[in-house]
């Protein structure tokens, strides 16, 4: 057996795929007694089998909420495609599951395309809770090809590409297509099915929070490549460690952004940063403040004071100032400054920018 | 919250600021007699041909060549037999899915082990099968180099990770402590081998795979001691981030569990001051 099919055939044995289709009449074949029965000794052996299943099914077409080619170019729908639900994903990608559980995800739809020769382009489709999640994981990496799907008056969605993977941001969907060979037939089909899977599809608009970030302060500039939007702890210490621990008390509920920003000054660091946390409350905010001060900045006394007081500083550390301010239900922490004054500066220029979106997006 | 638990950013900047300075005056408790480690990288520009496809005879001679090296005996024959018995029951462990360590590695190892005269029956697939690693009396460990999102690397000491059968309590702030799945009774002391597989390594975003951050290494990276391994294995994958972007492009979060391998679990050596790097082959792009 060559180590090709050695590799598919353990494939096919890790993960187990349930007898699935994606033929549309399949959903509308009558069920009488003599269909219903084993229907339900199939529910009952996946009740049984459920341990060893993880989360791993099969895919009905009911349950397709889009309509793919079963053939692109040379590539064909190889296998049927299955389901990962949340439960099942590190059996499907071990530890790479916290990625998408650090975010609202609610489930993985995976289509396998083969070329004759057995080469493979997946297609994975991820079902988060809303665009802001989605557009979060594309958020997360911007090294590539800037691709649009849709056109300028109807845009469906949005992707980046690079060496043979598409990654793709469509409303409530984000998507991984990748050729496991980039050739110029490859990266047309996977053009193609960024186009089948964003077909029909509205896209939404970038997170609003995302504009709640000042475009400059103090001669440094925001770049919009480096922004990345978030609401796990995991996440923010995979762009920027911060702690081994949930210092800043990030959840699900949470909004983040961190964002890079560029010195244009001669004599500055090149790079600073600033991360903006949004709570469900004032208070939740100011207890991640207080949580972030005895974690990070230990030997500082917080300023924090009586009711209306903001929670306030700028503290020298190992690699530059770091600044701190609570704003309501938002958190801004500035790092790697080069003075006291510009830290305090920043932090002034994201209040206001603060001010101004809440304004606006209320 | 355990204030003893965190370990911040300004920790880290602490310690490597610490080690650098420890590097530059000379450290006494550094120099006095410590453990030191060697490992091997072993590279052949042959070893993949343009589509990335792997030439199973030039392989054969890297591993060959490799085993040898590692071993300093003069056959492979007499260098798996100082490694392993016929009576041992050998486990191999590969990278089974995301960046997987390449079939033709683990098949290139199995035929070499059955050609010195281990029986087949004693070898065994061990991947994450807690039953068979307690069977087993040596293991052979063939991760893939990958960098982690979450542990920043993810190749040998993760590669155990099935055996604790607990493998999500070392996924968040617990991946330091991945060291400790190699003190458990059912791996301690069988591991006679790592062999990373570095054909095509993966320098970010991983596990899931990522071309935009594969390139064809066309090595191997061997050694008997794991930490040290994954130690150079980082050293390569940061070579070649900071190569990709033109500027320091550090993994984050940072790979703690390599140097907390070495100092709370004593598994290896994680010093790249005390670790020797004997290199072979292909020289272009070494990253060393």
């Amino acid at each position: 057996m060559s180590p090709r099919a050695m590799a598919r055939k353990k494939r096919s044995q890790r993960i187990p795929v349930l007898p699935a289709t994606i033929e549309p009449e399949a959903s509308v074949r009558p069920r009488g007694l003599v269909s219903v029965v084993p229907m339900v000794l199939f529910l009952a052996f996946l009740l049984w089998t459920g341990q060893a299943m993880a989360g791993s099914r099969g895919i009905s077409a009911g349950e397709q909420n889009m309509a793919l080619p079963k053939q692109v170019g040379i590539w064909e729908l190889s296998e049927s495609p299955r389901r990962i639900e949340p439960k099942g994903i590190f059996d499907y990608m071990n530890g790479g599951g916290e990625l998408y559980l650090g975010y609202r995800f609610r489930y993985l739809d995976v289509y396998d395309y083969r070329d004759p020769s057995d080469i493979q382009i997946l297609l994975e489709v991820y079902q988060m809770e809303a665009s802001d999640d989605a557009f979060g994981l594309l958020s997360l990496d911007s090294d590539g090809q800037e691709v649009t799907f849709g056109g300028d008056s109807a845009p469906a969605g949005r992707g980046i590409y690079g060496a043979g993977l598409l990654r793709l941001w469509s409303g409530d969907i984000f998507a991984r297509i990748l050729a496991e060979k980039e050739t110029p037939e490859s990266r047309e089909a996977v053009m193609q099915l960024g186009k089948s899977v964003t077909a029909g599809r509205a896209q939404s608009p970038v997170p609003s929070f995302i504009r709640s970030l000042p475009a400059e302060f103090a001669g440094y500039q925001l770049d919009s490549r480096q922004v990345t939007y978030f609401r796990s702890y995991l996440v923010l210490n995979s762009v920027y460690f911060l702690s081994t621990q949930n210092i800043l008390k990030l959840d699900l509920k949470t909004e983040a952004v961190m964002a890079s920003y560029r010195s244009t000054g001669v004599d500055q660091p090149k790079s600073g940063r600033l991360l903006v946390v949004r709570y469900e409350t004032p208070a939740r905010a100011l207890a991640a403040s207080h949580s972030f001060m005895e974690s990070y900045l230990p030997e500082h006394k917080c300023k924090a004071s009586g009711p209306g007081t903001p929670a306030t500083g700028a503290c020298l550390v190992e690699d530059g100032w770091v600044g701190y301010r609570v704003i309501g239900r938002n958190l801004v922490l500035a790092f790697q400054l080069p003075s006291e004054q510009i830290a305090r500066l920043s932090l002034d220029k994201s209040a206001e920018q603060l001010h101004n979106w809440e304004k606006s997006h209320e | 919250m355990s204030k003893t638990s965190v370990f911040t950013r300004r920790d880290f900047l602490r310690s490597t600021t610490a080690a650098a300075t420890l590097a530059a005056t000379g450290s006494p408790l550094l120099s006095a007699a410590a453990t030191t480690a060697s490992v091997l990288v072993i590279r052949d520009q042959k070893a993949m041909l343009d589509d990335y496809a792997v030439d199973a005879e030039v392989l054969k001679k890297m591993v060959s060549a490799m085993v040898m090296r590692v071993t300093g005996e003069k056959t492979p024959k007499a260098a798996w037999l100082s490694l392993v018995k016929p009576t041992d029951i050998v486990g191999l462990v590969p990278t089974p899915h995301l960046n997987p360590t390449h079939p033709e590695v683990v098949a290139t190892v199995r035929e070499q082990l059955r050609e010195a005269g281990i029986p087949d029956a004693n070898i065994r697939d061990a991947q994450g099968n807690i039953d068979v690693v307690e069977r087993c009396t040596a293991l052979i460990s063939l991760p893939g180099l990958k960098a982690h999102w979450l542990t920043g690397i993810g190749t040998v000491l993760k590669n155990y990770i099935m055996f604790s059968g607990r493998p999500s309590s070392y996924h968040n702030e617990d991946s330091s402590k991945l060291g400790e799945i190699w003190n458990l009774p059912r791996v301690k002391g069988k591991t006679r081998l790592v062999l990373v597989d570095a054909l095509r390594p993966l320098c970010d975003k991983g596990p899931q795979p990522d071309p935009r951050y594969m390139w064809p290494y066309k090595g191997l990276i061997a050694g008997t001691d794991p930490v040290a391994v994954e130690r150079i294995c980082l050293k390569v994958i940061t070579a070649k981030r900071h190569a990709l972007r033109g500027e320091t492009w550090l993994l984050s979060p940072p790979p703690f569990c390599i140097e907390a391998a070495d100092k709370q679990y004593h598994v290896g050596v994680s010093d790249l001051k005390r670790i020797t790097v004997d290199t072979a082959g292909w020289e272009q792009d070494l990253l060393l």
